[in-house]
Parts: structure tokens; sequence; C-alpha cells
């Protein structure tokens, strides 16, 4: 008998392949997506981190320095004064390669005296022997590994050149690294090593140490080194331990990926839907089967561990499908990810994916889970239900109906529950949890919505339509159990468009508003940096001196940007010329304008909003520096609106900053023109100042274009996501659609034979399922736009501190609408082809 | 004489670091390859006899390649506990001193120069050796050399003068168990070695160094084992060497003597061993009597046999036990016996220096003294130059 059991249950996915095929792409797509960024975000990570441990090796501290670094002749104290022989030096810099500029390769400058206690696979066996020689007889000789060599083209012995700060710079490649263990290998990848004195040399940094990495042994000995290191130490340089460092550098994108990962789990949920509603539908497809088999005296248990085997075949197919995709689409997206840490908050070579065990798991368990979750309703239902009620499809749509407005009310109270929760407990975690109860809210409004549309269309649709309009309003109610979710499903994805596309659109209008009354000089002079938004690479010297002394210019602002590090993650210091004509260029949070400026000019600092936010700080406060001079605590006076970087600003005259930090240099120079002049004529002449020095040099329009461009090429990701989202959407409602309309094969069959012809069909097809998609798309957009509220006022505000401007954009709403109905008539494109196809005869004999 | 054998016929620099470290030698690189010391273009040869002048001449002499301090010593404390130290430190090119310097010079670091050090202590009571070997660069003060006031250092290595004329050094170096603080009287005459200080090591004009010894430097001062500090006194002798280019190639190794009689004399000797296992004609060595006279030796003048055999439980290497001197010109027969077996220095190019005791017969009359004796070329290696 069971035998027999199996048989029959093997036979219906053959005989449906396809449906079998879209339950099993359904799951994967869910899963895909959760991994994909799971694994990209967690490549991103590792690779840092790697690198960090390659590049700090055994160190067990550190000592690191302000903006500037750390002045050399510290080492020969540490040296020769305290002794420490356990001590390297270390220059530290970005190059990108020549031919594929997003190529990111850190450059490693050490000094190959000090080294084997530090990086021992750095110093391998092999060509390195004469490799490390070489680093300290030949001008521009680097050491990196095989697999870098490879992809820059560069062989041994042979010149080469690679990008930094925008300047080709010629080396010679004169050994390679090579271990027999990967993982070292790996770290090794994208990693330049040249002796300290070029990395200086070639980096802009002669005369200055990022870091010195040191080995203290945690006895007695080591306390006493400790307590000689301090009587010794200038006072802006740390000792700090590499894990801090690594650690606070990596913190500086926790609120980046806490808001990818929750995009990526709304992409579960939508995939979830898919998973749920791919499962009922296998189960309400087979009531009459199933009927047929409890009447043959098959038990309830067996009905149940055959759906449930069933279930679990699609569920593992298509988690492993998923996963599989969602390797390949970390791949892809992980250049999304890495970019946008580069263009925000730090440096990181990342190229290729590292697979770990959590990622994976957590694909495999929710791919699982999900399914079985989304399995087990419909397998409940259909074994409890008697077999003579089974059989009648009429019982199980009459107990939809039935549940219906139950449903709604339900989705009414969490969709408030969620609002509360967003609105009065103000943590990032809440937030989300308040999102996700908002969505699944309205995903179980919406059967009741559906049921609301229909009963107000109906008699318009009649009218205007006829009896197909009429008739097709009225199936898609009478299909709730087979369609609702299909719609819900749907109606997510369209939210989850417009949610992202409004707060994009928010995002960008604050943000170009911002920069309207920021970016105020005509013409900018910076030096190429590879963290696009941010100006850590300093402008070559004498090139202020150079611009202010060009005739037909009004003043030149200096600008000096760095990151100053704090307990927790750093901040973006910016010190500047401020006169009384840039007063205009600030919004104020806090603070009054009049009392503001002043106490700037005296001894105050302005911070921006995210990091008053951030660190509860209000003006009044005092915000404890660090600076060359020691920790020194600065009054805040004022509280501006900036977009420019969550981490957080501190602004302070560049004369107070020079006087606090040994850091001469600038990064960048605001020009100002006489008001009716050509500044991109300036442009010019400013560049051909400099014929050999790789300057940027930007007009007003250009900088603002491109920090626009930057900003949107942060949301590239969101919209691959929310692309990503709406194709798991689309591919659920193709599923549902055709299940539902093949299932009908008979329906229609009667239908054409009392007279109805193929395109009267076709008509009948494509409006219910037009129509889901208009539901679907009308309830979207008071959803989505709750979903914005919830992204722009509560989410941004928490993780990232910034007060935006709501953007209504109409044609959002329009696009999203018209998405989801073009979407839901394509998928029923296939369904009414094959309907029509089929001859009402042979339609009518399938019983 | 010295480490020519460790400077020239292969220069190595050993990255890795550290006697202590585990794996030095795979991380050791050579520089004799890269520096491509065959081509001396730009250098200063040894090629003629100079004019010494101190205290001037105890600085660096940048124009050649190589150039040492080399300091050796036999102390012992109140108690009667023999120690022996060595203290060197090798300057070394990377380049010849050309005027166009490469663009990257503009760093401090990038300087023409590196050191090396090397130091050795032997407690003779306890037979222990302890040997340590550090590099730097002269750059930033790291590591460097200057003639007024004398300084000679490595990280925190050195040897200064406490006097403006260099006639008192305190020399310090620590490292693991063995710390050294000591001073050295450096008011001796130095005894300029070979033809007034131009010392020809092979053939060809300017295969030759310049070498000056100061064979008897009275010392005190403290030396430190495991934490237990002596007071020590004794002897120490200096031995200053710069050059270009010396050894031949068929030149596998050398065995130098420095040894202070207790008659007053002060002998330095030494052979260089041929592929061929034959004693090259260039060896030789000289003899400082008690009144400050001085008799150059040739090879003719001196046998030197070795006496039995010492194998080196680290490296296999196979050194002679002990030597039998005979200098029949001097009158002189003697044994040299070193007071620790095993006083092998396990550093980028391993060799053997160590202190020995010397005893025998001068004109019939017993004789005894002690000394320093260096045996290069016996360890893997070491024997191709």
């Amino acid at each position: 008998m069971m035998r027999v059991l199996w048989l029959s249950t093997l036979r219906w996915p053959l005989r449906r392949p396809w449906q079998a095929l879209l339950a099993i792409v359904g799951v994967a797509m869910g899963v895909a997506v959760v991994i994909a960024i799971d694994i990209a975000n967690e490549s991103a990570r590792r690779a840092f981190l790697l690198s960090t441990a390659t590049v700090t090796g055994r160190a067990t501290d550190q000592l690191t320095g302000g903006p500037n670094g750390i002045p050399e002749a510290v080492f020969r104290r540490i040296r020769v004064d305290v002794g420490l022989r356990e001590s390297a030096p270390v220059v530290e810099g970005y190059a990108t390669s020549v031919t594929t500029p997003t190529h990111t390769l850190q450059i490693l400058g050490i000094d190959p005296f000090s080294e084997a206690p530090f990086r021992s696979e750095l110093t391998p066996s092999g060509g390195l022997r004469d490799g490390l020689a070489q680093l300290l007889t030949q001008p521009d000789a680097v050491l990196m590994s095989r697999a870098t060599a490879t992809m820059l083209g560069a062989t041994l012995g042979q010149p080469f050149a690679v990008t930094i700060a925008g300047a080709r710079q010629p080396m010679v490649l004169v050994g390679l690294l090579e271990t027999g263990d990967a993982a070292t290998q790996r770290a090794l990848d994208d990693l330049l090593i040249t002796d300290i004195g070029v990395a200086q040399h070639w980096l802009g940094k002669v005369g200055q140490l990022d870091r010195i990495d040191l080995i203290i042994p945690a006895d007695a000995r080591g306390a006493a080194v400790r307590t000689q290191l301090a009587t010794v130490l200038p006072p802006g340089v740390r000792l700090t331990t590499p894990t801090q460092r690594a650690q606070s550098t990596t913190e500086m994108t926790a609120s980046f990926e806490i808001n990818l990962n929750a995009l990526s789990l709304l992409a579960l949920v939508v995939g979830m839907f898919l998973i749920y509603n791919t499962m009922t539908f296998a189960v309400v497809q087979r009531r009459p089967l199933l009927g047929t088999l409890r009447c043959l005296g098959v038990s309830q248990g067996e009905i149940a561990r055959l759906m449930l085997v069933e279930g679990s075949v699609i569920a593992v197919l298509g988690t492993a499908l998923g996963i599989a995709l969602g390797i390949g689409l970390a791949q892809l997206l992980l250049g999304l990810v890495a970019r946008t840490i580069n263009d925000i908050y730090f440096v990181v070579t990342v190229n290729t994916i590292t697979l770990t065990f959590w990622p994976l798991f957590k694909g495999v368990v929710l791919g699982l889970l999900a399914s079985l979750v989304a399995l087990a309703i419909p397998t409940w239902e259909a074994a409890r239900t008697p077999p003579r009620t089974v059989l009648r499809r009429s019982s199980y749509e009459e107990q939809t109906r039935r549940l219906v407005p139950i449903l709604g009310w339900l989705g009414l109270v969490l969709m408030l529950f969620g609002g509360v929760v967003m609105w009065q407990i103000p943590f990032i975690l809440a937030s989300y949890v308040g999102l996700l109860a908002l969505t699944l809210g309205a995903a179980m409004v919406t059967p009741i919505a559906t049921v609301a549309v229909m009963a107000a269309i109906r008699p318009l649709a009649v009218r205007l339509f006829g009896l197909i309009a009429g008739m097709a309003v009225r199936d898609v109610v009478t299909s709730l159990s087979r369609t609702a979710v299909a719609v819900a499903a749907l109606m997510i994805a369209v939210a989850v468009t417009i949610a992202v596309g409004l707060m994009v659109a928010s995002f960008r209008l604050t943000v170009v508003d911002w920069l309207t009354t920021t970016i105020r000089a005509d013409v900018f002079v910076s030096a190429p940096a590879i963290t696009a938004n941010r100006l850590d690479t300093p402008l070559p010297a004498g090139v202020y001196e150079k611009v202010a002394a060009l005739p037909g210019i009004d003043r030149v602002r200096r600008y000096r940007s760095t990151m100053l590090p704090t307990d927790t993650t750093p901040v973006l210091q910016i010190a500047l010329d401020v006169t009384e004509a840039d007063h205009a260029a600030f919004l104020w949070a806090e603070g009054d304008p009049a009392q503001i400026w002043p106490a700037f000019n005296r001894d105050a600092i302005i911070i921006s909003e995210p990091l008053a936010l951030r660190h509860r700080l209000h003006v009044g406060d005092t915000f404890m520096m660090r600076t060359d001079r020691g920790d020194v605590a600065m009054p805040i006076v004022g509280v501006f609106y900036d977009y420019g970087t969550e981490l957080g600003v501190v602004m302070q005259p560049i004369e107070r900053y020079q006087q606090f930090f040994d850091d001469p240099h600038l990064s960048s120079l605001g020009v100002y023109l006489p008001t009716d002049a050509d500044s991109e004529a300036m442009v010019t002449t400013i560049r051909d100042q400099f014929p050999t020095t790789a300057l940027m040099v930007r007009s007003n329009r250009t900088l603002r274009e491109s920090s626009v461009a930057i900003l949107d090429r942060t949301f590239a990701i969101t919209n691959v996501l929310q692309l990503l989202a709406t194709i798991v959407a689309f591919v659920g409602i193709f599923a549902a659609l055709t299940a539902m309309q093949l299932e009908r094969v008979r329906e229609f069959g009667m239908l054409r034979a009392i007279g109805l012809d193929p395109r009267q069909l076709w008509q009948l097809v494509l409006s219910e399922t037009g129509l889901m998609g208009l539901v679907a798309g009308l309830v979207a957009l008071p959803v989505g736009t709750a979903m914005a509220w919830a992204l722009i006022f509560v989410i941004n505000r928490i993780s990232f501190g910034w007060t935006l401007q709501f953007a209504f954009e109409p044609h959002i709403y329009l696009n999203a609408l018209i998405t989801a109905i073009v979407a839901a008539l394509l998928a029923g494109i296939v369904p009414a082809w094959r309907i029509a196809r089929i001859a009402p005869a042979l339609a009518l004999r399938e019983e | 004489m010295k480490s020519w054998w460790i400077w020239l016929s292969c220069v190595w620099l050993c990255v890795a670091c550290g006697a202590q470290t585990a794996a030095p030698l795979q991380t050791q690189l050579t520089l004799a390859e890269s520096l491509n010391r065959t081509d001396m273009t730009g250098f200063l040869r040894a090629d003629k006899p100079r004019q010494f002048s101190f205290p001037a001449d105890h600085g660096p002499h940048e124009g050649y390649a190589v150039e040492w301090w080399y300091y050796t010593g036999n102390l012992r404390d109140d108690a009667g506990r023999e120690f022996g130290y060595q203290f060197t430190i090798f300057r070394s090119a990377l380049r010849a001193p050309t005027p166009t310097a490469s663009a990257a010079t503009q760093s401090a670091w990038r300087g023409a120069t590196a050191y090396m050090a090397h130091l050795a202590v032997t407690a003779v009571a306890d037979q222990q050796f302890f040997a340590y070997e550090r590099f730097n660069r002269d750059a930033l003060g790291l590591a460097g050399a200057q003639a007024a006031p004398f300084k000679v250092w490595l990280d925190d290595w050195q040897v200064v003068s406490t006097t403006p004329d260099a006639s008192q050094l305190q020399l310090r170096a620590s490292q693991g168990v063995v710390a050294l603080d000591l001073q050295l009287d450096n008011s001796m005459t130095p005894v300029l070695q070979g033809n007034a200080g131009l010392s020809q090591k092979s053939a060809g004009v300017g295969n030759a160094s310049y070498y000056y010894s100061v064979p008897r430097m009275p010392t005190t001062g403290t030396l430190t084992i495991a934490g237990q500090a002596y007071q020590v006194t004794g002897t120490s002798w200096m031995d200053r060497e710069w050059s270009t280019s010396a050894l031949a190639a068929d030149q596998v190794g050398w065995d130098w003597f420095a040894v202070h009689l207790d008659d007053g004399s002060d002998v330095m000797l030494y052979h260089l061993r041929r592929r061929d296992g034959s004693i090259d004609p260039y060896s030789g060595g000289s003899w400082r009597d008690a009144d400050g006279k001085i008799t150059p030796l040739t090879s003719a003048d001196i046998v030197l046999q070795p006496v039995g055999q010492w194998t080196s439980p680290h490296t296999g290497a196979i050194y002679p036990a002990s030597w039998q001197i005979t200098i029949a010109r001097m009158g002189l027969d003697v044994t040299v016996t070193p007071l620790v077996a095993d006083q092998e220095l396990l550093v980028t190019v391993r060799y053997w220096e160590g202190a020995v005791a010397v005893k025998g017969q001068r004109d019939t009359q017993p004789i005894q003294g002690q000394g320093y004796l260096e045996m290069t070329g016996y360890a893997d290696g070491g024997t191709r130059p």
C-alpha cells in the first residue's frame, strides 16, 4: 500500500514538472538573496581582518599617531634609547591596478631588518631571500604573491606600474612571496611589500611612520618596557593593540551592514511567502487526490508524511540550488559592497569571496525551516479535513473566506504594533522588528483588501468591459485560497520598491540641497584618493601657495580632513578656513549662529548631527580630541546638518588644528572667484599650473555631480536588492498563477463548450491576473509609504543620525503600480496561451 | 684578520635576526649576489700604504665597502671566575657612494649602509656560551659610527668614548640573558698590521685591507649572566679593519689568534686556508713585545698545527680541538686550548670564536697566556667563498 502511495506522490510532480521546478526556484531565490548578502559582507569583513592580521603579524601592541602618523625619530628612541628590539616600523598605503582601476592593492612598507619577529609569512623561503636584499638596495623594488603578480602582469625582475594617488608609479618586481598554505597565500594577495623608505617616498610620507608594531611580553619586563615607553613617547603617539584598531575600523561599517542584512531579510520574507504559496498550492491542488486516498483508507499520518516528504525534497533541492545561486550572486554583490565601503568608510582590498560556515549554515536553516513552516499549515489542513469535505474544493474556499476578515483584523493589529514599536523604541533592532511587523501585517490585510477592491470595481468592470470582466473579478475572489499569498508577496515586493525608491529619493533630495548649501567655492583642488568620499591624500606641498598666487582669484579656502581616533569608532576631523562669507554654508540643528562663530574662532568646535546623536553630545558639552599635544577637551558650540559621513564630523579652524597637530598638509582647496568669472576656465588654468602633479581640479558643478554620483553608487546595492525582491515576487506570482489557471482547465473547457472563443479566454485569464496585480499595486501604495516613513525617519536616523526631508515622488508610485500590473500580466501569459490552445473536448475529458 | 669571510666571501644579512629565534636560516638572504660585490666600481681600495691618524681612524671609512670594530677580551672576577667576551660591529655598504642617488633616497631610511653586530659571552666555570646577532641600517641614528666623539653602535649596543681623545671607551651591550658594561683603556698606541697598516690578503693590488690593532686594553666593568652581575677585570683586544676586496676565490677560511702572553708580549697570527688544504702564503701576523717593539711575521715564520677534532653538536662541523703554535724565530712553542669547547656562534654565518688558554715554552722557559681564537670556514655553507 505504502509503495503505491509513494508512487502516486511521485507521479504528481512528474506530471507537473513546471510547478515542482517553480517551487524549487522559489525556495532557491529566497535563500540565495539572504546568503549572498551575508557572504558579501562577511567576505569584505574577513578580507579586512585578514589583511590587518597579515600586516600586523605577531605584534602585541602598536604605536599609532595623529593624522600625520608618527615622526620616524620615535622609532630610534624605541630602538636605541629604550632598547626595545622587537619593534617594527610600518608605512602603509593603497594603490590601484593601472588596467583595472577598481582593483585595490595595499602597499606595506616594512623594514626588513625589523621584520622577522613579526610577519614571518612576509619572509618565507625561496626567491624571497634575494628579494628582501633587493628591497634594500634596488630603487622601487617590491615583493608580492604570484597571484598578484599575475593579476598585475608583473614578471620577476621586470618593471611595471601601479597607480598611487592618481599617478603612475613605476616599480620592479624583485621577489615572489610563496607559501604552501592557502590561507596565508590568500592573505598575501593584493599586497605589495616594499622597503619602508620606498613606501615613504611613494606615498608622500617621507619622515613619518603610520605605526610601529611592538611585541611586549606580558610579564614584569614588559611592564617595565611600557613604563619606559611612556616616558619617551611624544604626546600624540599612543600605545594601542592591533585588535582595538581593527575593531574600531570594522565597527565603522556596522550600520551599513545592518541595513544590508535587513534588506536581505526582506527578500527572505518575500521568499518565504513564495515557498508558502507554492506549498499551499501543492496541497490545495491535490485535495481531490488526497480525499480519494483518505477514502481508500490512507490514514491522516500517512498523508501528512507524504506531503512532508515531498515538501522536504523541494526544500532540499531548493536550498541547495539557492546556496549555489547565492554564492554566485555574492561574487556580484561583493564588488558593490566593497565599493561602498571604499567610497565611504575605509579601504578594503577584497576581490574574491570567502566562504565561511555561518552564512551557508544560515542559508540552509532558513531555506529548510521556511519551507517546512510554509508546508506545515497546508499539510495539517489537508490531513485534518474529513475525506468527503476534502473532495469538495468549495469547502476550502469557504474556509478561506471565513478566515479573511479575521486575518485582516490581525494584520491591522500587527501593523499598529509595528508602528508603535518603531515610534517608541529608539533601537535599530526594534525598528527592524517594527518594520517586519508592519510588513507582515500589511500582507495579512491584503486578502480582505482584495475582496473589498473587487467588490468595489465589479459593477464598473461589468459596465465597461462586459461579462468577461465581471467573471474575472468574481474569480479573483472565489480563488482567494490560491491567489491571496501570491498577491501578498507581490504587494510586499512592490511596497519595498516604493519604500526604497522614496528613501533614496529623499536622501538624494536632502543631500543635493545640502551640497548646494555647503559646496560654495567655484573651483576645488584636491589630491586623488581611493576613498572617493574622503580626502585622505594630502595635497602636494606648494599647491596652496601657487594657487593662491594666481590672478583672478578672490580667495582660497584651506581644508584639511583627517580621521580622528576616539575610544570607539573614528570620526572625521575637518579643519578649515571660515570667513563670514562661509557662514551661510552651515545649517544648524543646534546652536545659535550669533554665538557659534565667535566661539568657533576662539576655542570651540562644531560637530555634525550624526556625531551628536551617536555620542549623545549637545551644545555646551565638550568633545575629547586626541591631538599631538595630548587629549584636549574642546567645547561644542554648534551642531550642523551633515550628510557626508555617519561617523560624525568635528570641525575647527585650520590655525587651531595646526597648533594641536603636527600636520602642515592640506587636503583640498576651495577657490572663490569673482561673481562673473568662468570657473571652467579657472579649472584649466589651475590644471596647467601643475602639469606633472596628479591633482583633481573640479568646478563646483563637477564636484556636486561627482558627489551625487558617489551617493548613487552607494545605493547601487540597495537597488540590486530591491530588484531581487521584485524578481522573487515575480517568480512567486508566476508560479501561483500558472498553477491556478492550469488547474482550471476543465472549467475553461466548459466555458469554451458553452461558446467562449479563445480570445475571450485570453481576456478572462489576463483580466484576472491583471486585477490581482492591480490589487497588489494599490495596497502597496500606502504600505510602501509607511515603510518609507519607517526607513527615512526611524531607521536612517537611528543607524546614521541623519535628518532627511521626505521626497514625495509621484512617479515612484506610478512606476510601482505599473510594475505590479505588468508583472501580473506577464505571469498570466503562459497559462492563458496554454489554456486557449486546448481543445474544449480534450479539456472536458479530463475527468 | 677577522671576518673577511663573513663580509666578503659571503656577505649574509640575516633578516630573521637574533641567534635566539628559531627559524633564522630560511630567512637569510645573500647580499653578495644582489650587491654584486665583484663589481667594486665606486669604492676605494686598500691598494697602498696610508698615513693613519687617530682618533680620526677610529671612525668609519665610508669609501670602502666593509669595515669592522672587533673587541675580544678575557676577564675574571674577584673570585677567580673566568669569562670571555666578543663584541663586533660590522659596517657594509649596500651600494657604492655614487653621486647619482636614486629618487627614493629622499627618505632617510634609504641610506647606503647596513650594520651587523655580534655579541658573545663565555662563562668558563659553567662551560656556557651565549651568542647574539643584530642588524640595522645607518639611518635615523639606528646604527652607525663616528670618529669624534668616537661612537659605534647598533640599536642600544654601543662602544663610546668617555674622553675626547677616545683613550677611554665604554662598551655596553645586552641581549637575552647576558649584559656587558665595560670600560676599555684605549690609550696604547695602535699596532699597524702588515705593511704599515696595509694587510695584503691575496694576490693583486687592492686585495688588501687597512688593519690596525690595539692589542692590550686593560678592561674593567660588569658582566651579567642570567641576572647575576660579576665585577670583572681583564684585558681586551681591539681589531680594526676596512677594505673593499681582499680574499681570493680559492681561500675557504682562516684561523686567527690573538694572544696575550704573560711575559707581556701580544701575538696576532692568522693563516688562510685554501681549498686544496694548503696554507696561503699571504698568511702572517705580528709580535709586539712588552717594550712595544713590533715584529711582523710572515707565513714562513709560523707553524700552526691543528690538534684533535671537535665536532659541533649544532652544525656537525668539525673544528680543530686545539692548536700547536710554533714560531721558531721568537722561540715560541705553545698549545692553544679552548676554555670551553663549544664556542660556536649560531648566527647567520656559523663560525667558532672563543676564549682560549695558552700554555707552553718560550726559549725553554714555561710561558702561559690567554686570548681569542677564531676559526671560520668549517661549518656548512661556509666552505665556499
